[in-house]
This record gives structure tokens, C-alpha cells and sequence, in this order.
């Protein structure tokens, strides 16, 4: 999943309306045992879709892959494992320096 | 641990709880503000850290002046409170990003929890690189980061546009817009808006920031399924049917990610939990909290305002935020100044012309019984149980005529999301396959938690 | 709207999981009965509790015979019904958190074992053994092979299909408004949906007994008891039984022990990986609310028991009416001021464990005028007798 996260993130920042603000601090937080870059302030949806990851469980009937639906809170499909915590919704978080991911739930 | 004592507690901070916030402070009452997000604004915002100018809305340009003003004043209390709950006794029960619960004891409520979207299964909507509309704008606007590499958007109502466009903007590839709703629908909504020229310019500068970027930009079109393996790779979509005919023109795209929505449906699950009355109301987006005129519930003392009285905008969001404030205020036997009685009037006056634009945005994003009733057997409706079209269409034959039969028979609305996904479409299928009017059919009911909660948040300081 | 029949052989009011069985026994037998249902099925406390076939925490006796056969019954009307209600054979343990708890069980399940079931105590270590989920605070536990868990919802939806397949008609968000009665005999009832022409009516509203019961001038002592239970999300198995608290049984049972504080408890994790987690006991009315109260309490005392649980989402929470009665025994049978009204309410806490047993009694009365198994101690009219006041003591009282 490293792999994607290098040609993903050039829109990090990118938008065109703000150019005035400090950037936001660069932080680490470790997904599935990898480091992956992300900034603070981001939502860990935020961070892992930049790093290019989309699946971030499965679904517990099937073992389907499912990634982020609403990202709002609202369907409960990016369910992922924090700092050993299931079932933490990953669009409702934010990421922390050294926070650690696991996207092997269900 | 005890309950705290307050005024007012406002559930949710978007542009209807900023403005309600925002009033009930001048008047003096102890409020606390609650949001489930890290930083308020709601949806209207969705913003970064950074700060932003908000364009050309004056609503939004309105409520980023509340936000930002909300955080220097003590009500807005810590960030990142779910409420779970309102419960007989008038208790507010939240849970923080600690998973520690926050027990409120206000002498009124305002429930200002916004809306959602609206989804539309199809073949290969649960793969990863699905994602609503507003979660593609969330992650650009927010969080500065494209959806997809290449993007189709799909499905119905001016969101799918602002998605589009916010994302183009950010340099992304978006290969087309696929709306469901014809030209007349639109022709209906262009009427509606030209009493608000602001939104008719922003609808206008998105367009031509999608033509620029090359994007496709179709009417009377739907998506039909999603394809790949592990994450979506490629869209087809059917032209609909004109006047019931039927359409065999497809287009094919190859795109990994797919932004869908169909409009919006309001959060009805606190009301519904603290047994607010619900009304029907298919020009205000279905199934909405009652409310009298000054936006007081069917239970007194809980007053509610912006998008779960009907789907309206931000603007009617602000409105109603102030509009519920007052109500508040004279719930309480607090006094209100010389010049509310005037700003009540023009306040009232402004929230029908916004919901007549609500009635218009409802006849561009209502889904069209052919487009659900082609929905395939094998397409999975309820994501949390893995209920199947098929599975609904047996048992709703074998006599299930209702939410609450079919969530008894199939599980469906029972897995974690508790119906918030599924619960809107399955009430329109409903009332298709069993021939009822959508009035007559009530909603999945709501309970305490509204949302999940740990066993330990629950049980912590409490002796077995 | 559907207009209810003129006429039926019986009119089974109620459709919760008792008025379902009476219907798929009377069907059984033949009869076409008419189930009127003010709502859905299973809304009632059928739709809102745990699904326990618990027969450790039945009185040794008569009620502990009757479960068994009910069990028995339960586990054969598997092959009779079109749907599956996922009865599972797990096992039940009740969690022992103190001696006086342990002194009270020692000679409980002396009693049980007397009455013939298989059940045995076994210490902390060997509870954890059979139940590695369980905290050292569990110094002991009762163990039986036979308790079982069902889902008690799809188990009244399914003995409803059974009963329609077989000729009942099931007509739900039918609420009986009035009786008609000739000599005193019943001779109609009225519903929202017309009248119906019967000279037979099993009454299975469950706690809502007496306001039915009091159109015909009765006052069956059926008093609502709310028990709030937690739902939590789907998890991979953590329990291997289904569970209870020692002071489970003591609330049922001993008055004594009932009197201190603490939460009783009980936990089954479902077919679909659920947990339930029960409840409370609570006179509150017909209020169906949870309150913060019951829901910390619940939360309190099933992590103490199981602290994994800790980390596990309540998804919601919910509140049913226990149809409770002094003696903790249901009302079963006719009603001799009332000729034609038969009464089958009152389980309390054991409602769908006795499901199977009741329904083919009813139905027994029903068609053959008595049934296979005496109904004495079971009687409606018990309350009235003077003979009844020693049982009425023995309850546990509002
Ligand atoms: C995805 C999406 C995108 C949108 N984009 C636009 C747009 O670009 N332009 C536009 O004009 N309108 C947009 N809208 C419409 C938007 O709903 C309104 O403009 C406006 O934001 C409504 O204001 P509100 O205060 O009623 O609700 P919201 O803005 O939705 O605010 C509700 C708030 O309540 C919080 N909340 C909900 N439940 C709880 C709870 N239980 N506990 C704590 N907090 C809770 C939510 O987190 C949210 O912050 C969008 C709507 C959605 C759903
Ligand atoms: C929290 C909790 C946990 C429990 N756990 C267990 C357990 O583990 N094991 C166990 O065996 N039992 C358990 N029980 C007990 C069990 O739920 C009840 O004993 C059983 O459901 C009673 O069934 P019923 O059919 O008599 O009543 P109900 O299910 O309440 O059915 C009565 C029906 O009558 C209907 N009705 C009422 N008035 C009218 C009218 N005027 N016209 C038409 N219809 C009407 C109602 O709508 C209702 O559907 C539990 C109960 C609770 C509350
Ligand atoms: S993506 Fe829907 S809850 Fe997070």
C-alpha cells in the first residue's frame, strides 16, 4: 500500500483558495505495522486515502472489502482498529503523531 | 459521575446550532454546543484548519464568521461530543473522543444534527472507491486530498456539482457528472433559485469550471454498476428511459472512484430517540421533525432547527438556528429585547423562501420507481447485514409490509449504522412494492445509543 | 384495509411469542383460529428480550418440568416451521460472585438436581475453563449442558408462519377494542377491523393483560416489570454459554439476597455475534423508556464479569415489559366467570422458554376441554382463592 502513496498525495494542500496559512505539521502513524505520513489535523480517512489505501475491512458476513461510504460519521463502513480500540470510526478521528492503524477488522 | 447543570444544550454545530448558539450567548444563557466533528461548521463549512473566506455564498461566508466567533466565546464546549441520547428525565448524555460520557442537565434543547445523503444501491456500490458525493468534497475541501485519480459522479441534486467542481478545482480528473433528474426537473430548480441569484452564480461557476476541465457534464443519466476486483475499476452507466421508454445506451468509464448521492435526508435519530413527533412532508425531503412556529417539538422544552425540520440549505439553517433561539429564550421566561419581534417576522419570512427552494432541490433528487425498481436481486441493500434487493422483494411477498416486519425477518436496519444507510431508499422501495403511500409508513425507530458506545465509556466510575 | 373474518373457531389476542404458539397449536389440532395483533408481531416484550431457554434459573418443580418439556417441544418444532429460529444448545452457566451467593446456589442447585436436571457446580478456575472470557471475580459458577439460547423474535415469526401454513389467519395491526358476551358467555369480539363471531378467546397480551382483562370486569394481578437490555455490535465469539448472574436467580427467587444492591445479569451472544445484555427489573409502569441509570448499571456489572467486554460497542438499547406476576408463575387457563375466555399470560421473565409448552396446553384445553398436563397451579383465578395467599408471600414484591 506504500506503493501509492508517493503519486496520491500531490493534492495534498493543493487547493487554490488558501495560500496565506502555515502548513500543518507532517506527522508518522503506523498502519498495519507501516509508517505512513499524514498531517496533523487530517482525519485518519484522510491519511489512509492519501496513502492510497481504499479497504479498510471487511465486511463480516462475506469477508467483502469495504472502504469509506460517507465519511461523515453516518454508515459506519471505515471501521478501523486504533491504538488497539476496534470498531473506531476513521473519518470521525484524527490522526495523532506514532497513532497505530490496523485495517484488518471486519 | 453527576450531571451538569445548563441553559441550553444545542446538538450539533453546523450553521443552524452556530446561529442558535450565537443568540442564546448574547442573551445570557449557559450553552453548551455539541458536535461529533473536530471543528464546528457542520456541512455547510466542511473546512480545514486554514482558514477560508467562503466564497460566494453568504451563507457560508455567515456561518464561517459563527464558527470562527464560537471558539473564542466559552459555550462552544470541547470539541468532538456525540450526543447519545436525550433521555425522559431531560438528561443529554454525550460521549467524548476519550470515550468518556458528558452528562448534561439543560433547561432546553435545540437538535440541530443536520442531514445526510441519500444512496441508491446498485451492482457494486459496497466496493471501496464508492463513496458519497459529500465525502469526495469532505476530502478535497477539507482535507485538501482528491477522491480518485479519475472520478465519475453520479446520481441527482447540486451536490453532485459542487463535489465535481471543488474537486476539478484541486486539479483532479473528474470524467463526468451523471445526473439522474432531466432537463425539466432542473428547469423547475432554475426557477427556484433565480429569487436567490448568489446560488444561481455558484451553480453557474461550477459549470464552467467542470466544462474547462474537460468533464462531461449529462442529464438523464444513471449509474447502474461498479466493476472490479478488491476496489472499483470501472462505471457503467444507462441512459434513463425517456417517457418510459426503454434505453439500451451505456456509457463505460473507466475510473477509480465513483462519488454518489441522491440528495439529502435529515438526521431524525435524536428526535426520534428523545420521541419527538415526526410529520411527512415529501416537499421538505420525506419524513421531518414537527415543529410549531416557533420550532418547539412535540416535546416541549426541545426545539429543533435547520435541516431536520426539511431539507433547505444552509441558509434556512442560519434562519431557523435564530428562529429556535427565541423560542428558547421565551421557553425559559427570559426576557427578549425590543427588536425581536420584527427580526421574528423577517426571520419567518426569509425561512419560506428558502423552503421553497428546499421543494425544488426535493423534485431534483427524488428517486424515480424505475430506477428502484431495477434494482437487481443480487445487489446488497443494507450494508451492515448484508441484506440483498432479492432478500426484501421475498419477504415483503411473504406479507412483510412494513419497516419493522422486515427488519424483524431479515436484520435489515440492525447492524451498526442501525438503518441510516439503507433506512431512506428502503422506505421509498417499500412503499413501491407494497403499493402504500410513504406517509403511511413510518421510519426505522431510533433508541439510545444513537450511535455506538463503548461498555467501558458506559460503565466507567459505576460499581458493579 | 382488510377487514377481519365474521366468525372463527378461537380469536387469539395477541401475537407475541405465547399468542403465536397458541395459534400454531390450536392450527395444529385442526382449528382455524383468528390471531388479532394490535401491531406488529412481536412488538410486545417478545420483540424485546434476551432469548434465554435458561432452565438453571427455573423454580425446582413443576415450573422446571415445564421447561423441560417446553425445551423438548422447542427443539422439535424446529422441522414444523418455515423458518429457522436459531435454537443452540449452548450451555448455560450462572456466574457466582460471593459466598453468600455460593451458599444460596449450593442448595438451589440441590433442589434442581432433585428435580432431575443436569446441573453442577464448579469453582472459579473451571468456570474460566468452560468460559475463558470470565474475570476472577466469578469465584464459582452452576453449569448446565442443557441451557439453550433462541432468537425470540424470529421464533414468534416463525410459530406465526407455521400457524398461517397450517390455516390460522395472522392479522397484525389489529387491535381488539371490546368483548361481546351472551349469558355472560363470550360470544364476540371487536376489533379496529370489524367484529369477529367466536365463543373461544386466548387472551396472550402479555403485560397488557389486565386492561384487556378489564372490559370484562377482571383484574388479573399481571404488572408490567421493564427490563432494559444492551446490544452490542457483532463480534467474533467471546462467549461459549449463555450466561447469568447468581443474583439473577436470587432477584427471581430470594427476597433475601434480591435485597442487596447490585445489577443481575445476563449474557448470550447471538447466531449473527451480538451480545445481549440484560437487564433490569423495574416496576415503572408501561413506560418503555432505558434510562441512564439502567444502561450504566448494565454496563457496570457485565464488564465486571467480562472485562473484554470493555472495548465492545453498545449499538442500542431498548426496554421490555416483563408480564410479572406475585408468584412468578403464568396465568393458564379458563376463566370460569367468563366462560369461552382463556387466559395465557403472566411468563414474566420465562416467556419464551415456555413458549412451545404453553401453546399446545392451551390448544389441548382448547380442543379436548383439558390438557395433558395439570394446569392447577397454573390457575388465573389462584389470587382470588384464600389458598393462595402463602404463594403470593413468596413473591418478590413491587
Ligand atoms: C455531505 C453534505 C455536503 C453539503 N454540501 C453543501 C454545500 O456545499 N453547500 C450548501 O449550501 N449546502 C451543503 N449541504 C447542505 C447542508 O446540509 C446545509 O447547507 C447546512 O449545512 C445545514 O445546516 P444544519 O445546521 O442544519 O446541519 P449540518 O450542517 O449538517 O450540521 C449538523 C451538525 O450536527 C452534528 N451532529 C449530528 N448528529 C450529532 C450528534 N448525535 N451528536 C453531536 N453532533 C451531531 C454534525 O456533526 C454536524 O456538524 C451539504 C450537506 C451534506 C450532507
Ligand atoms: C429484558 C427482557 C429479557 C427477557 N429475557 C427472557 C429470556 O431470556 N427468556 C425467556 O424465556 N423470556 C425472557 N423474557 C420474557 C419474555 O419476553 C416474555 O415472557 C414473553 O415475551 C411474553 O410473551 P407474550 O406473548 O405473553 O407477550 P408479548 O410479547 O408482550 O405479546 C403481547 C402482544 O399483545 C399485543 N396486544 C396488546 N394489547 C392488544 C390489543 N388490545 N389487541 C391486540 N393485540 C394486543 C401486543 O401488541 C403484544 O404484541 C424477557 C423479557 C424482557 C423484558
Ligand atoms: S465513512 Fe461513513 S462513517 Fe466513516
Amino acid at each position: 500500500m506504500n506503493r501509492h502513496q508517493r503519486q496520491n498525495s500531490p493534492a495534498q494542500g493543493a487547493s487554490p483558495r488558501r495560500a496565506t496559512a502555515p502548513e500543518p505539521a507532517p506527522i508518522i502513524i503506523r498502519v498495519n505495522g507501516r509508517p505512513v505520513p499524514a498531517l496533523e489535523g487530517q482525519s485518519v480517512l484522510a491519511a489512509l486515502h492519501a496513502a492510497g489505501i481504499r479497504t479498510l475491512r471487511r465486511s463480516d458476513r462475506h469477508g467483502e472489502p469495504r472502504g469509506a461510504l460517507c465519511a461523515m460519521g453516518v454508515c459506519f463502513e471505515c471501521r478501523v482498529t486504533i491504538n488497539g480500540q476496534p470498531g473506531i470510526q476513521a473519518c470521525m478521528t484524527e490522526v495523532e503523531d506514532g497513532m497505530d492503524i490496523r485495517t484488518d477488522g471486519y | 459521575m453527576d450531571t451538569e447543570p445548563c441553559d441550553v444544550a444545542v446538538c450539533g454545530a453546523g450553521p443552524a446550532g452556530l446561529a442558535a448558539a450565537a443568540v442564546l450567548g448574547r442573551a445570557g444563557l449557559d450553552v453548551r454546543l455539541l458536535d461529533e466533528n473536530p471543528l464546528p461548521g457542520g456541512q455547510l463549512l466542511r473546512r480545514s484548519r486554514k482558514p477560508t473566506r467562503g466564497g460566494l455564498d453568504p451563507a457560508r461566508r455567515q456561518g464561517l464568521r459563527l464558527a470562527a466567533r464560537s471558539k473564542g466565546q466559552n459555550f462552544y464546549g470541547k470539541p468532538l461530543q456525540r450526543v447519545i441520547g436525550i433521555f425522559a428525565d431531560g438528561e443529554v448524555l454525550a460521549v467524548d473522543a476519550g470515550h468518556r460520557l458528558v452528562r448534561l442537565r439543560p433547561r432546553a434543547a435545540i437538535l440541530a444534527t443536520g442531514a445526510r445523503e441519500r444512496y441508491l444501491p446498485f451492482a457494486g456500490w459496497t466496493l471501496p472507491g464508492v463513496m458519497g458525493a459529500g465525502a469526495a468534497q469532505i476530502l478535497v475541501k477539507a482535507h485538501g486530498i482528491l477522491p480518485a485519480r479519475r472520478l465519475v459522479v453520479a446520481g441527482a441534486g447540486p451536490l453532485l456539482y459542487a463535489a465535481a467542481a471543488e474537486t476539478a478545482a484541486a486539479r483532479g480528473r473528474v470524467l463526468a457528472v451523471l445526473d439522474q433528474a432531466g432537463w425539466r426537473e432542473h428547469w423547475h430548480l432554475a426557477l427556484a433559485l433565480c429569487r436567490q441569484p448568489t446560488k444561481m452564480l455558484q451553480g453557474a461557476a461550477y459549470l464552467i469550471r467542470l466544462q474547462a476541465a474537460g468533464c462531461r457534464v449529462r442529464c438523464g443519466w444513471r449509474v447502474v454498476r461498479a466493476e472490479g476486483r478488491e476496489r472499483a475499476q470501472r462505471v457503467v452507466a444507462v441512459r434513463s428511459a425517456p417517457r418510459g421508454r426503454p434505453s439500451n445506451e451505456t456509457m463505460v468509464f473507466s475510473a477509480d472512484g465513483l462519488a454518489i448521492g441522491w440528495g439529502l435526508v435529515p438526521n431524525l435519530e435524536l428526535a426520534q430517540q428523545a420521541g419527538c413527533r415526526l410529520v411527512h412532508d415529501e416537499h421538505r425531503g420525506g419524513w421531518v421533525v414537527d415543529t410549531d412556529a416557533a420550532l418547539q417539538t412535540s416535546r416541549p422544552g426541545i426545539f429543533a432547527a435547520g435541516e431536520v425540520t426539511g431539507i433547505g440549505g444552509g441558509a434556512k439553517a442560519l434562519v431557523e438556528g435564530e428562529l429556535a433561539a427565541f423560542g428558547v429564550i421565551d421557553y425559559l421566561g427570559s426576557r427578549l429585547g425590543g427588536q425581536v419581534a420584527a427580526r421574528r417576522r423577517w426571520l419567518n419570512h426569509r425561512r419560506r423562501r428558502e423552503l421553497s427552494l428546499g421543494r425544488a432541490l426535493a423534485a431534483v433528487t427524488r428517486v424515480p420507481p424505475e430506477a428502484l425498481a431495477g434494482i437487481p436481486d443480487d445487489t446488497v441493500v443494507c450494508r451492515c447485514e448484508d441484506v440483498t434487493m432479492g432478500d426484501i422483494r421475498r419477504a415483503v411477498f411473504s406479507g412483510a409490509d412494513s419497516l419493522s416486519a422486515l427488519k424483524k425477518t431479515l436484520r435489515l436496519g440492525m447492524g451498526i449504522c442501525q438503518g441510516r444507510t439503507c433506512g431512506p431508499v428502503v422506505l421509498d422501495l417499500l412503499a413501491l412494492l407494497t403499493r402504500q403511500s410513504p406517509a403511511t409508513l413510518p421510519p426505522f425507530g431510533a433508541r439510545a445509543p444513537i450511535k455506538p458506545v463503548t461498555l467501558g465509556a458506559l460503565a466507567e466510575g459505576r460499581s458493579p | 384495509m382488510k377487514r377481519a373474518p365474521a366468525t372463527a373457531d378461537a380469536v387469539v389476542i395477541g401475537c407475541g411469542v405465547i399468542g403465536a404458539s397458541v395459534a400454531f397449536h390450536l392450527a395444529l389440532a385442526g382449528l382455524r383460529p383468528v390471531v388479532c395483533e394490535r401491531a406488529d408481531l412481536a412488538a410486545g416484550s417478545s420483540g424485546a428480550c434476551d432469548g434465554l431457554v435458561f432452565l438453571q434459573s427455573k423454580k425446582p418443580g413443576l415450573h422446571l418440568h415445564l421447561a423441560l418439556e417446553s425445551q423438548r417441544r422447542l427443539e422439535a418444532l424446529r422441522a414444523m416451521v418455515p423458518l429457522d429460529y436459531e435454537y443452540l444448545r449452548c450451555g448455560g452457566l450462572v456466574a457466582i460472585g460471593d459466598e453468600a451467593e455460593h451458599e444460596a446456589m449450593r442448595r438451589y442447585v440441590a433442589a434442581q438436581r432433585d428435580s432431575g436436571l443436569d446441573v453442577r457446580l464448579v469453582n472459579g478456575p473451571e468456570a474460566r475453563r468452560l468460559e475463558p472470557a470470565l474475570s476472577e471475580a466469578v469465584i464459582a459458577a452452576a453449569y448446565s449442558p442443557l441451557d439453550a439460547q433462541i432468537n425470540p423474535m424470529r421464533l414468534t415469526l416463525a410459530l406465526a408462519a407455521g400457524a398461517r401454513q397450517r390455516g390460522a389467519r395472522i392479522m397484525p395491526r389489529t387491535a381488539v377494542t371490546g368483548f361481546e358476551c351472551q349469558a355472560g358467555a363470550i360470544c364476540a369480539v371487536a376489533t379496529t377491523r370489524g367484529t369477529i363471531r367466536t365463543r373461544t378467546v386466548v387472551l396472550a397480551t402479555g403485560a397488557d393483560t389486565p386492561r384487556l382483562a378489564a372490559l370484562l370486569g377482571l383484574d388479573p394481578p399481571i404488572r408490567p416489570r421493564r427490563g432494559q437490555l444492551l446490544v452490542t455490535a457483532p463480534q467474533r465469539q467471546i462467549l461459549r454459554h449463555c450466561l447469568i448472574s447468581a443474583r439473577y436467580i436470587a432477584v427471581k427467587y430470594d427476597p433475601a439476597l434480591a435485597a442487596r444492591s447490585g445489577q443481575s445479569v445476563s449474557m448470550e451472544q447471538t447466531a449473527r455475534g451480538n451480545l445481549l445484555l440484560g437487564s433490569t427489573r423495574e416496576f415503572a409502569g408501561y413506560d418503555r423508556n432505558t434510562t441512564v441509570d439502567g444502561i450504566q448499571a448494565i454496563a457496570a456489572a457485565c464488564t465486571h464479569i467480562v472485562p473484554v467486554l470493555k472495548q465492545v460497542q453498545v449499538i442500542r438499547a431498548f426496554a421490555g415489559l416483563r408480564p410479572w406476576t406475585p408468584d412468578g408463575l403464568p396465568l393458564l387457563g379458563p376463566v370460569p366467570a367468563v366462560p369461552g375466555l382463556v387466559l395465557a399470560a403472566g411468563h414474566e421473565g420465562d416467556g419464551i422458554a415456555l413458549s412451545a409448552v404453553t401453546g399446545a396446553l392451551i390448544a389441548e384445553l382448547i380442543v379436548n376441554g383439558r390438557p395433558r398436563i395439570d394446569l392447577n397451579d397454573f390457575d388465573p383465578m389462584r389470587f382470588s382463592a384464600p389458598a393462595s395467599a402463602e404463594a403470593a408471600a413468596n413473591g418478590v414484591s413491587p
